[in-house]
């Protein structure tokens, strides 16, 4: 039946777009699909999606009270925005795959940043601060750092908690007191998640199954029938309110996606007549899809990107294979290292 | 401490106010009088540039000191005889043709005193008064002046390296121990240590003897100072003035009725009627008594022989030991003769009911029969030593002036007879080897300043509480080292080392206190002053003799009998409310021992107090039955927190107060905790008489870092307080501004989300040395087996744990060594290349030097780089400049190079001057050290492993909300090693990641897992911290839940980078040929007798022969085949000879170096080795 081994999406929940600020959070339901489809696109973005960061930074002057190699690697976690990537990957070279010998503008991008503090109260050096400079970069991609509004999860009303403290402000690279300077430049360049986190697009991907959970309507009339004043404490045993307790008329499953697979409903309860009450399977063929971004790419440019990726990989197995078959003819160099010629024309894919 | 040094000074130089005379002979001989005064500290750290903080000592390599000066008079005296009396006064000035003959001098240069930082005497603490108390100010202050804000000082600085003196356990003083002999002739001792009243003085030994075995069983002997042999109680007795046989007995058996006593006595008095009649009655004599124990006195003591002596001389000798020596806690003056025969009777009394089972014999390891000696008692013994050394040296050198000064003294010139280098120097050798003796003497105390370590905030701070037992005895020795009951509450249970030293080395509990000491005659005054119903011993001698002291209670003050007491109870109450009042200082401790009958008042320093909270029983109103209350109320307490109270008035309002082990034991009875107390109260039957402030006091620096400790099995948290020390974090403050030999600073510390509360006591919050990790307890994969933990790629590359390890490399030009001179420069810069003739240059390790011989900031340098360029010019005998054949002058490069297995980048470096101002330059490398498989993590539980492997984020497992843990230990870490506290540390910091609240886990505060639980509940978790886990590989969800939530990890100092080592080949030593031993210097790996006898085992020979000869020390040498010895070898010319023998048949051998020199070592003591060969 057409359409039936179809993977289909369903966009769960979007993040905010507020405060012209992109979306860092999406929830899919991917359906209609394996477990292998799935974690490949968790794995991939995770690995192999690339984005920019600064890899390499010429120190020009640091009388910072903070150390080379940490400014180096705090600059190189700051997320850069790497949309540009996401309709072509290409737009920047990785250096390895680029024609030039020491950088230049297809695979690199440079910032720079000179900032001296004359004040008593300290200055705070910031992605700000970072200057594209007309150090040749290219034009069409513009990877300047913005602040990403983290995803603030507020776990329970009515409970002794800090307010989350939510960071608005740009990234504090240091800061610098008095007659303290900062003068150095970064090199941006294209990497993946293979190679250093900094390149990694999600903060958090999570994959789980779909929870599949049935009530034994033969144990829930004994239940109901024999020991009704358990149905509420047996509600209570799920830290996740999947269900909801009437009086009288039993229990019901009401939130079932919520579910974390703690069997808490199931193993060592109180009572041995509610064992079998209900039953919590993983679904097979449905996935949820966490992710939430770094800022770097969008949640959607990732998914995008990552079958866009996955795409090419298995059709240069399925070209090799061919190739071998004597079937085609290899028409380009066998260079591995080309796999990352996406092409045009992958569209169809998405 | 600073109290210590200020009060101690002018004390011992009371003892100064000696006559030390140079004697000129004549007729009417004159002398000169040079009497000590005041002795002053400056607290002016100026030299030229301005006031010196201890950073700048630091930096320079400078002792931080400060001068000593003293005021003396020297006077000019002439004894004349006028009516055959020797008269003594001072000389006319006209008779010393006109020079004074009475002079002052005035502040005159005695030495530099080592100044402890932020004592009274420091720049610091005088820089700090000047402040106040506003604390933004006062760090503000610290910062400028380079110090470390939360530093507390109480260390040494000597050289630029900072030095703690590490307290000193000793037995206490002026207190009878009697033990019961398992051989010896002897069944039992009493022994007393004495020492003056200010303690100050030397200690001498006064022992009484029970014989166990022989003739004369029971009887007694007593060994008094300076014996030679033991003498008969009952002769001691009588060379006191107790002459009767009457009067001893009432001095030794209390009661009248006590007959077995009596008779344990009788053997004693048997022994003085063994021999002829006339003897015996002799020595029924006080004179007799005491010619006997005259010639049991030491030999050296003499001058001469004691057959010279007149009987008379012998006598007064005799006395003067017994009056002054013998027992001299008790008095040392002719007075005190009655009260020492009671004080002896005592001892007997205690010995015979230890004899007779009434009491158990005394406990040395009991902890209130220690003393600790702490830097203020170290630092007050060595300077007494060394201004003993100068009156000495000033002595000499007077009577040598006085020898050539014929027609006149000159006073006026006595100030250049002190010399400040003896105390100066001495100082300087003491603090800086731990070689704690004034004299250089072979038996003194070697240890004792350690350099304080710096690896992490808390182990500096433990490094100070540290106490030493002192015992270096490698044998077994179990009993000392076991944790005493009495420890508890003094002592951290938990801080000790591993290994030859576990419980010698202890730490102090958090409140605890070593005692100051207080003037013993201001306590005796306030004790005696009347007031309180006491009878004397002298009152009790002169009373009727029919006294029955067994019923009555003595008294004591400092180990001293100073009389007894009929109503003990009153008597006690009101000398704790003379405490509680201040009349009494706060320190003093007084024990009221309803068992044996005493109250012990003690004052001196270094017994080990604490705070505990007082509980009372006010005064009965009509309406309000007595009924017993914490005297601290619930208003102390609210004020406390406002800031209107604080912890010292609540110990002058006795809310408060200090006990030690001695009061604790015998007259307190501690609640545990304040609900104990109250549910004591509740019930009505408390007879609490103090409560805890806080039953977690108990542990020390370390041990309080641990979360839920009380959860735990013991050796864990033993093991945490070792490993805590190694943790690497925030060391201080400051570590930017100071050049320290090696140290690591993480990069991201982050304060626990589960502490304690004393954490931020000791400034753990802002000097952390850990990461609040999320750690999964669970079987992943193979790479976490045996204590290796699997961490998270992503983590490290986001700087989890990353930290910098820096190291100074230092350097002086060195004018020391005679003849030479040296110069810091570029050895191979072209101005040099021109002018010197350089030895031992090695020209590629200088390219990183720039002109002026040091390398720059910011240079990335490896082992073998030169980081300060110097050469030393060789210099002939005369001191000339030494020049090679064409004219250049010859020079050693002695360039101090970067460790050859170590690389970084140059950091810091300070050009400065050294203390003779030769310029001394120090260079700080900097080398980011990121975690990596290898290196060394724990957690608070003693739970250490090693990173077995890093996955990238997408092998990582993650929970279902997308969490991967930072650090996935292996569940078999738990079950046997039990530490619970771990776990409940996990679950409870979950709740507090949740609720953004950091958490307690102080111990014994009844924390349950179950409200724990609760908690997560609320939060949407499984209650106990389980989670589903998905394999980031496959998507696949795990089997079992998994146990997840941030443990604080700490980062160990031990890194693979710092270990990893191999070599293919390399250097050998030059004496054995063997390959040298150590990484640092490229060092073989050894092969030991273990590995050998494996090998011998498998048969493998010519592997036996691989390893220990061809990669070893293989040399060829040649033989004579006749005789076996050494032959002469000439391999160009051809010619074999033996020496020896003559023969010319010459076999080579091929033998290990080792066999060589064996065989030349032998030959050395005439024996002949001899190589016999056969053909092959
Ligand atoms: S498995 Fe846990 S979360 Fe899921 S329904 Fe049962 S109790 Fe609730
Ligand atoms: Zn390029």
């Amino acid at each position: 039946m057409p359409g039936e081994n179809t993977t289909t999406f369903q966009i769960e929940q979007l993040g905010d777009t507020t405060n012209g600020q992109p979306n860092n959070y999406m929830s899919i339901r991917l359906k209609n699909t394996s477990l292998a489809v799935a974690s490949a696109i968790r794995r991939t973005i995770l690995a192999d999606v690339p984005t920019l960061a600064v890899d390499d930074v010429i120190i020009q002057e640091n009388t910072s009270p903070i150390d080379d190699e940490i400014l180096a690697l705090r600059l190189g976690l700051i997320p850069l925005a790497s949309g540009a990537l996401a309709d072509n990957m290409n737009r920047l070279k990785f250096t390895w795959d680029c024609d030039c010998s020491s950088g230049c503008e297809k695979c690199r991008y440079i910032f720079t940043v000179d900032q001296e503090s004359n004040t008593l109260e300290p200055l705070s050096v910031t992605q700000d601060h970072f200057q594209s400079g007309d150090a040749g970069n290219s034009p069409d991609i513009d990877p300047k750092p913005f602040p990403v509004a983290p995803r603030v999860l507020r776990w329970r009303e009515g409970v002794d908690c800090h307010e989350p403290a939510v960071s608005e402000g740009p990234i504090v690279i240091t800061k610098l007191g008095k007659k303290q300077r900062l003068k150095l430049t970064c090199y941006a360049r294209k990497g993946t998640g293979k190679l250093h986190a900094k390149w990694i697009p999600a903060s958090n991907i999570a994959l789980r199954r779909v929870p599949v959970i049935k009530l034994n309507p033969e144990t829930l009339t004994d239940v109901v029938r024999q020991c009704p004043e358990q149905l509420e404490a047996y509600a209570e045993l799920c830290p996740r309110d999947v269900f909801t307790c009437s009086i009288g008329e039993g229990i019901e499953v009401t939130d079932e996606a919520a579910c974390i697979f703690c069997m808490n409903c199931l193993a060592d309860l109180p009572d041995a007549r509610l064992n079998n009450l209900v039953s919590v399977d993983m679904s097979t063929t449905e996935f949820i899809l966490d992710i939430e971004g770094t800022g770097a790419l969008t949640p959607d440019q990732m998914v995008q990107m990552a079958i866009r990726i996955m795409h090419e990989k298995t059709n240069a197995i399925k070209t090799d294979l061919l190739v071998r078959l004597g079937r085609q003819e290899r028409h380009d160099s066998p260079d591995p290292d080309e796999m990352n010629d996406y092409g045009d024309g992958l569209d169809e894919a998405w | 401490m600073p109290a210590v040094i200020n009060r101690q000074l002018p004390i011992v130089v009371q003892r100064g106010q000696q006559h030390l005379s140079g004697v000129k002979y004549s007729a009417s001989p004159e002398d000169v009088e040079i009497k000590m005064g005041k002795v002053y500290a400056s607290t002016l750290y100026s030299n030229t540039l301005g006031v010196i903080y201890p950073n700048e000592c630091r930096l320079r390599s400078l002792p931080y000191d400060t001068q000593l000066s003293i005021d003396f008079t020297s006077k000019l005296y002439r004894t004349t005889r006028i009516n055959g009396e020797d008269i003594r006064a001072v000389v006319a000035e006209e008779e010393n043709q006109g020079h004074p003959t009475v002079f002052e001098h005035r502040q005159i240069p005695l030495g530099r005193l080592p100044v402890l930082l932020r004592s009274q005497l420091c720049a610091i603490t005088s820089g700090l008064n000047s402040i106040g108390d506003n604390p933004a100010a006062r760090s503000a202050f610290l910062g400028g002046i380079g110090e470390c804000v939360y530093d507390e000082g109480a260390y040494f600085i000597m050289n630029g390296r900072e030095k703690v003196v590490i307290a000193q356990e000793q037995i206490r003083n002026n207190h009878v121990f009697v033990f019961a002999k398992a051989s010896g002739r002897y069944s039992h001792t009493a022994e007393v240590m004495s020492t003056d009243r200010n303690g100050i003085q030397i200690e001498n030994q006064s022992v009484v003897q029970r014989y166990g075995t022989g003739s004369s069983v029971g009887a007694i002997d007593v060994k008094v100072p300076y014996g030679r042999g033991e003498v008969p109680l009952v002769l001691v007795f009588r060379g006191l003035s107790v002459l009767t046989d009457r009067d001893i007995i009432k001095r030794v058996i209390f009661s009248n009725e006590d007959d077995e006593m009596a008779r344990e006595l009788l053997p004693s008095f048997e022994l003085m009627h063994g021999g002829d009649p006339v003897t015996d009655r002799a020595l029924q004599t006080e004179d007799g008594a005491l010619a006997f124990i005259s010639k049991r006195i030491n030999q050296n003591l003499r001058s001469d022989r004691y057959e010279v002596y007149e009987r008379e001389d012998r006598i007064d000798m005799a006395r003067g030991i017994l009056y002054r020596e013998f027992l001299s806690h008790v008095g040392q003056g002719d007075s005190s003769a009655n009260r020492k025969s009671y004080y002896l009777g005592y001892m007997v009394h205690k010995m015979l009911s230890v004899v007779l089972g009434r009491q158990g014999p005394d406990d040395r390891d009991h902890y209130a029969n220690k003393r600790v000696k702490m830097v203020g008692t170290l630092m007050t013994e060595l300077f007494r030593g060394l201004f003993a050394r100068v009156r000495r040296d000033l002595q000499r050198r007077l009577r040598n002036r006085l020898k050539t000064s014929i027609d006149f003294v000159d006073l006026t010139t006595h100030a250049n007879l002190i010399d400040d280098s003896i105390i100066t120097a001495g100082f300087r050798y003491c603090i800086g080897s731990g070689n704690w003796s004034a004299d250089k003497s072979a038996g003194a105390a070697t240890g004792v300043t350690q350099e304080l370590n710096r690896l992490s905030f808390v182990s500096a701070l433990s490094h100070l509480r540290r106490l030493d037992a002192g015992i270096k005895d490698q044998g077994k020795m179990t009993k000392v080292r076991q944790l005493h009951g009495t420890q508890f509450g003094y002592i951290c249970p938990a801080e000790t080392p591993e290994g030859a030293q576990v419980g010698l080395v202890k730490n102090l509990a958090l409140l605890t206190e070593v005692s100051v000491g207080s003037s013993v005659s201001d306590l005796t005054d306030t004790i005696l002053d009347g007031s309180i119903e006491i009878t004397t011993i002298e009152d009790m001698d002169t009373a009727d003799s029919t006294t029955d002291l067994a019923s009555l209670t003595k008294l004591f003050i400092n180990g001293c009998w100073e009389g007894v007491v009929y109503e003990p109870t009153a008597v006690f109450h009101e000398l704790l409310e003379r405490r509680r009042t201040r009349m009494i200082a706060y320190d003093t401790s007084i024990a009221y021992d309803r068992m044996n009958k005493e109250i012990r008042v003690t004052c001196d320093a270094g017994r080990v107090v604490r705070p505990i909270l007082v509980v009372e029983t006010p005064e009965s109103t009509p309406d309000q039955p007595a009924k017993p209350q914490l005297k601290l109320t619930s208003s102390d307490v609210r004020m406390v927190t406002d800031g209107r109270l604080t912890w010292n008035d609540l110990v002058h309002a006795g809310a408060i107060e200090y006990v030690d082990v001695d009061e604790e034991e015998c007259a307190c009875l501690v609640a545990s905790s304040i609900n104990d107390l109250q549910q004591a109260l509740v019930r009505g039957d408390s007879t609490y008489t103090h409560c805890e402030i806080h039953p977690s006091a108990l542990l020390g620096v370390t041990a309080s870092l641990i979360p839920f400790p009380d959860h735990n099995q013991s050796p864990r948290n033993v093991y945490q307080c070792a490993m805590g020390k190694q943790a690497m974090g925030m060391y201080v403050s400051n570590f930017q501004t100071r050049m320290d030999t090696a140290v690591h600073v993480m990069h991201y510390p982050q304060r626990p989300l589960v502490a304690t509360r004393v954490m931020r006591h000791m400034h753990y919050p802002d000097m952390p040395a850990g990461v609040n990790a999320i750690v999964a307890i669970m079987c992943h994969t193979g790479f976490n087996q045996e204590d290796s933990v699997l961490m998270s790629m992503p983590g490290v590359d986001r700087g989890l744990f990353r930290s910098s390890y820096y190291r100074t490399y230092a350097d002086a030009t060195d004018s020391h060594s005679f003849g030479t001179k040296e110069i810091i420069t570029n050895p191979i810069s072209e101005e040099n290349k021109a002018k010197y003739a350089i030895k031992r240059l090695n020209p590629s390790g200088f390219a990183k030097l720039q002109m002026d011989g040091i390398v720059a900031p910011g240079t990335p340098v490896i082992g073998g780089d030169a980081v300060i360029g110097k050469l030393r010019e060789s210099r002939g005998r005369d001191g000339s400049q030494l020049r090679d054949s064409s004219g250049k002058v010859e020079a050693v490069n002695s360039s101090n190079t970067l460790r050859a297995v170590e690389s970084g980048v140059v950091d810091r470096v300070l050009v400065s001057q050294s203390e003779s101002g030769a310029p001394f330059i120090k260079v700080r490398i900097r080398s980011v050290r990121v975690p990596q498989i290898g290196d060394k993590f724990s957690s608070r539980h003693g739970q250490k492993g090693t990173c077995g492997m890093q996955f990238r984020q997408e092998d990582l497992p993650y929970t279902i909300d997308g969490v991967s843990p930072d650090i996935i230990i292996n569940p078999h870490a738990i079950p046997s090693r039990m530490t619970i506290g771990q776990l409940i540390e996990c679950l409870l910091g979950k709740v507090g990641s949740l609720k953004g609240l950091e958490q307690d886990a102080t111990p014994f505060t009844g924390v349950t897992v179950e409200s724990i639980a609760e908690e997560l509940h609320q939060f949407h978790f499984n209650r106990y911290g389980t989670e589903r886990m998905f394999d980031g590989r496959t998507g696949e969800p795990m089997a079992e839940p998994v146990f997840v939530g941030p443990t604080y990890y700490q980062r160990l100092k031990h890194m693979v980078a710092d270990k990893l080592h191999a070599r293919p080949r390399g250097p050998v030593a030059s004496l054995t040929r063997q390959p040298t031993e150590g990484r640092a210097r490229d060092g073989g790996l050894r092969f030991g007798e273990m590995e050998r006898d494996a090998i011998i085992a498998h048969g493998s020979t010519a592997f036996i022969i691989d390893r220990m000869l061809r990669n070893s020390d293989i040399t060829k040498m040649h033989v004579c085949g006749r005789c076996g010895l050494p032959a002469l070898a000439n391999l160009r010319s051809g010619t074999y000879a033996c020496e020896a023998c003559g023969s010319s048949e010459v076999v080579s051998v091929i033998i290990p170096y080792a066999m060589k020199l064996l065989m030349q070592e032998l030959t050395s003591m005439n024996v002949v080795p001899r190589i016999r060969t056969t053909d092959v």
